[in-house]
């Protein structure tokens, strides 16, 4: 609390400066516009990049990442989500944020992602899926911290009105403003946002050579897209992704199917055995009337009785057996 | 109908909510009275049928607000220059004609869903589109004026820490290492082999050509040879030199100058080739088939276990299988335990 308390006293010196620099912008940009190229930091866009409380690790390193490739973000401590997710809003304000990105986890494993323009909206929420972060050694490029990095959006993103939103949203967040104090002035990593299998997969590479080689340096995710909001996390919902399922329900879905692999095995088991023949050979049951008291088994006067061959293999042995008590 | 189902369902739910009030319970049995005649009546109707009545929901409806949207993108959208920006939109890069007809019928063969689950395929497709913005941003922003490329000398703190990086390229060398390893021992693998194959050859050979020579000159010693042959023969070479049968044209002659036409005819005539004698005789399987008729009583007890091949053929058997070497019979061992 001592931290936010000190955080208020700040931003109202800030506020104060900000007025005196907006009027002088504003006299500033009218020379500039004549020139195309501005001379001064003008698009003073201002990101926040913070989680809730309860963030896995991978998302936390995805967090630190992208602190450390846009330089015009900034920084909070974890939110406590319990209190509501409005309380965002009075952050970023409180910041001085206008854009925000906001992580939240659930079941410590689901991460979600939010993209908000504040404090007016619109703002979007996602899944994300196949989270690498830049930490990984796999990924082997590097670039200038605080480099400016060049936006590449696939055709997709021209032809429907949501991804038109979402890249609109995406350039301002993601694109640092020309001339930002901590930025650099060359230009050697650039994002890709490409959409397949109805998600957006977000790659960055660095540029290698000019002639177009490229090599990743990470972070790489897919957004899953959940909602697109009115206003700015939260308000009416504007667009709804009909492909969208929740990672429980994905879960819920293969449990059922393992559930059904069990019993489809067992009922194919009953199954069998219904069908199963009983009788595995076809014997003629008169075959067994005659068979009694093998020869080698009889006592007393049992072995003057009348052998017959036995049914099973010992029959030659019987047949000389019977000769002999003939004989006898 | 579905009016109905939907009445049946709130009434269950009447039945099981007993801590309702007296006023609610009122109207819900005025309710369900209604309800119930309904029922009858859809009943009555054939509109019902036995077994458990569920609500079905329909398909899910997603809201897609256009003008919603449209209006928030307006609302959103600043007038900034592209170097504010640096957005780009591209397709992926295709180096010439050939390859986007290639390109084209690989398409056409995988489906979307193809591509999304390989890997390979996937990350090519973003790396083509990054060329392609990587291509179209640069020379834009040279023609702006603005330098693209960090000069050698200009040294400032990375997105990776350098130690992260010597990290990398350890990794990276260590993986090469690997590489090269595993196909040096492959190599040399196959080397072995094929030099111990090569050996073995050449001492087969050097027997078999000892042999031969012993042989020629013992004959020759017995006096059935001339010495001649011996010298053609070692002249020869070796293997070659097969002393046929006395008017029996080899192998070689009837290759180079075909069969004569006198034995054309008798091959015509006589038949050539194939079994002749004891067609018609009983063999093991035959005396067993019982669609022919009678069985002599010991196949019909023994049966198949006549068609066992002999003492003596399966104890050759039992030689040729070898018995498996030690880490394989210890893999077998564990395999049975687990």
């Amino acid at each position: 609390m001592v931290k936010r308390k000190a955080q208020e006293m700040l931003m109202r010196h800030k506020r104060r400066r900000k007025t005196n620099q907006a009027a002088h912008e504003a006299t500033k940009t009218a020379t500039d516009k004549t020139s195309q190229l501005s001379r001064t930091w003008m698009n003073k866009q201002r990101v926040l990049v913070f989680a809730a409380r309860g963030v896995s690790y991978r998302g936390r390193h995805l967090m630190l990442d992208l602190r450390t490739l846009m330089p015009h973000s900034k920084a909070d401590v974890k939110m406590n989500s319990r209190a509501g997710m409005f309380q965002i809003n009075e952050i970023c304000d409180m910041k001085n944020c206008n854009k925000c990105v906001f992580f939240e986890c659930r079941k410590k494993k689901d991460l979600f992602m939010w993209f908000a323009n504040v404090p007016h909206g619109p703002s979007a929420k996602f899944l994300i899926e196949n989270l690498h972060t830049m930490s990984e050694l796999k990924l082997t490029g590097n670039c200038l911290r605080g480099a400016r990095p060049i936006l590449s959006f696939g055709k997709e993103f021209d032809e429907e009105p949501h991804y038109q939103l979402l890249k609109e949203l995406f350039i301002q967040i993601f694109s640092t403003p020309n001339l930002h104090p901590k930025s650099q002035p060359f230009f050697d990593h650039m994002y890709t946002f490409s959409v397949l299998d109805n998600r957006i997969w977000f790659r960055n590479y660095q540029i290698l050579e000019e002639d177009g080689s490229l090599v990743e340096i990470g972070p790489r995710f897919c957004l899953n897209l959940i909602r697109i909001f009115k206003g700015s996390i939260g308000g009416p919902t504007l667009y709804e992704n009909p492909k969208y399922i929740s990672p429980n329900e994905q879960r819920r879905f293969l449990k059922k199917q393992l559930a059904l692999k069990f019993q489809d095995r067992k009922e194919s088991m009953k199954g069998r055995e219904e069908r199963r023949l009983t009788e595995t050979y076809k014997m003629d049951n008169l075959d067994e009337v005659f068979h009694t008291i093998r020869p080698e088994d009889a006592k007393g006067s049992e072995k003057l009785t009348f052998f017959r061959k036995t049914a099973t293999g010992a029959g030659s042995r019987g047949k000389k057996k019977k000769t002999q008590d003939g004989n006898q | 109908m579905a009016t109905s189902i939907r009445k049946l369902a709130k009434l269950r739910s009447d039945h099981v909510g007993e801590d309702d009030s007296d006023e609610f319970d009122s109207s819900s049995a005025e309710e369900s009275e209604d309800s119930d005649a309904e029922l009858q009546k859809a009943f009555a109707k054939g509109q019902l049928k036995p077994g458990l009545n569920v609500v079905t929901h329909g398909p899910k409806k997603c809201i897609n607000d256009v003008s919603g949207i449209k209006e928030a993108l307006a609302e959103l959208q600043k007038d900034l220059p592209w170097i504010e920006r640096l957005d780009m939109v591209s397709e992926d890069v295709r180096t010439s004609s050939a390859d986007k007809e290639e390109e084209e019928e690989q398409l056409k063969k995988m489906t979307s869903a193809d591509d999304v689950h390989n890997d390979f395929k996937r990350e090519m497709k973003f790396y083509r589109q990054g060329q392609a913005a990587a291509l179209e941003a640069i020379p834009r922003l040279q023609k702006l004026g603005l330098p693209t490329k960090r000069p050698e000398d200009y040294f400032a703190e990375m997105a990776k820490t350098d130690e992260h990086m010597r990290k990398v390229r350890k990794r990276l060398i260590g993986k090469q290492l690997t590489i090269e390893r595993s196909e040096k021992a492959k190599k040399l693998r196959e080397l072995k082999k094929f030099g111990k194959k090569i050996q073995h050859e050449v001492l087969l050979k050097r027997q078999k050509e000892k042999k031969e020579l012993m042989e020629s000159v013992k004959k020759f010693r017995r006096g059935k040879k001339d010495a001649l042959d011996i010298l053609e023969d070692l002249d020869r070479k070796p293997g070659s030199s097969k002393i046929g049968k006395r008017g029996v044209p080899d192998e070689h002659s009837v290759k180079k100058f075909g069969k004569g036409k006198k034995r054309e005819y008798r091959d015509k005539k006589f038949g050539e080739g194939g079994k002749k004698r004891g067609t018609k005789r009983n063999t093991k399987e035959s005396a067993y088939d019982e669609s022919r008729g009678n069985t002599s009583k010991k196949i019909r007890e023994q049966g198949s276990t006549l068609f066992k091949p002999g003492k003596k053929y399966q104890a050759q058997m039992k030689k040729q299988m070898k018995r498996p070497g030690k880490a394989r019979r210890q893999q077998a061992n564990s395999r049975r335990k687990k």
